[in-house]
């Protein structure tokens, strides 16, 4: 046989990879990333078996003040706050909380910024001006100052917070989507699509926001550690999430004046805070990586 | 000098940027610092303005921090002119 027909023989078939397993493939290599990765999945487990692993109103909100600061034992694995209540059931059910106030405040963020930048970026002129000047008006503020003002004027309510922080995170998305559709608006393939005679709301849908994902979903997984944050620092001070309901920030800030005697008040809460924001941004940092398309 | 001239230049474009953004996260912290501290500053009054319902209070403390932090922004920008020979080609 020839030498050509020996490498041929010998050569595996092209095997198409897809572009998710791939990426997925580059994030599995980056150990950080899979342990942020792990630790948001303990989580998001925790907040889902929440209710089984502790019921809320027998031990969450329930107080017991014979049982007040006590100290991490075999019974209350975290010990007991002020009021009696056990502190790992309060962390578990705050798990929750800050999960879902994170989320839903990223969403509302997410599709009403890309929505704006994605219009802005594609039509331009005096759209993309409009759009643009008004989202530095929301860019002007810092992030919880913003959402202290927000409260400040509607008052102080949980729907209220996640308007708040939702409107702040607006203006970031909008510009990521922003700078990505103008880079590709001028691209042959969407002067192709146009010339097929496809309207300008099936390219957008279908062609320039699937193209645009990448620093979108790296984004999202950011701003949710600091819309975790930003939820963490209002009810500290006391102007977020209310009590009974246990939340982090909040806990820290009953805890305060213990924090010599009864350290475990504070403790507790302030490294589940730090345990959750560092994943997300370990997960996001790998993510950045694995989707930037110059290491390909 | 070349260290001082080239490289410095172009790694200072970004880090000016993060400066000038890093200041707004700041305030928003610097509330937060006051108020486990409990030093007197305008970020621990904007705090209890709010929860004594103090709405002007609240207007004035915020459209100060607002002031604060586009003029950083502003001396950002201007900042940029001095360092990137890009920007500074467009004013000459």
């Amino acid at each position: 046989m020839s030498v050509s027909e020996e490498v041929i023989k010998n050569s595996k078939p092209y095997k198409k990879q897809s572009q998710t397993k791939e990426i997925w493939r580059r994030l599995k290599k980056n150990r950080f990333a899979m342990l942020g990765l792990i630790i948001l999945i303990m989580f998001v487990l925790l907040s889902i078996f929440a209710d089984f692993i502790a019921d809320y109103k027998e031990v969450v909100i329930k107080q017991d003040i014979k049982n007040r600061l006590q100290p991490p034992s075999s019974e209350h694995w975290f010990g007991t706050d002020e009021f009696g209540r056990d502190i790992f059931a309060r962390i578990i059910h705050g798990t929750r909380i800050s999960l879902y106030a994170g989320v839903i405040t990223v969403g509302i963020g997410l599709i009403i910024g890309t929505a704006l930048g994605a219009v802005a970026g594609y039509y331009g002129g005096i759209i993309d001006n409009v759009i643009m000047r008004f989202l530095d008006i929301l860019l002007a503020i810092p992030n919880i100052l913003f959402a202290m003002a927000v409260i400040a004027a509607l008052g102080n309510s949980n729907l209220n917070l996640i308007i708040a922080i939702g409107l702040a995170n607006v203006p970031k998305f909008a510009r990521i989507m922003r700078s990505s559709v103008i880079t590709l608006k001028d691209q042959e393939f969407i002067e192709a699509s146009k010339a097929v005679g496809a309207s300008n709301y099936q390219i957008i849908i279908r062609h320039i926001i699937p193209n645009c994902l990448a620093p979108i979903i790296v984004q999202t997984t950011l701003r949710v550690a600091f819309a975790v944050l930003s939820i963490s620092g209002l009810s500290f001070l006391g102007l977020g999430i209310q009590e009974p309901v246990p939340e982090w920030g909040s806990m820290l800030s009953g805890g305060r004046r213990y924090i010599r005697d009864a350290g475990h008040l504070a403790i507790f809460p302030g490294f589940a805070i730090m345990l959750l924001i560092l994943s997300l941004n370990l997960l996001g940092d790998g993510l950045r990586d694995a989707l930037d398309p110059r290491l390909r | 000098m070349i260290t001082r001239k080239h490289a410095l230049n172009n790694a200072l474009i970004p880090t000016v940027t993060v400066i000038g953004l890093e200041m707004g996260t700041n305030l928003g912290g610097a509330v937060l610092t006051e108020t486990v501290f409990a030093m007197p500053g305008l970020g621990r009054l904007i705090v209890d303005s709010i929860k004594n319902q103090d709405t002007p209070l609240v207007l004035g403390g915020l459209i100060t921090f607002a002031v604060f932090f586009s003029l950083v922004n502003l001396v950002v920008d201007i900042l940029y002119a001095f360092i990137d020979p890009r920007i500074k080609s467009q004013y000459k």
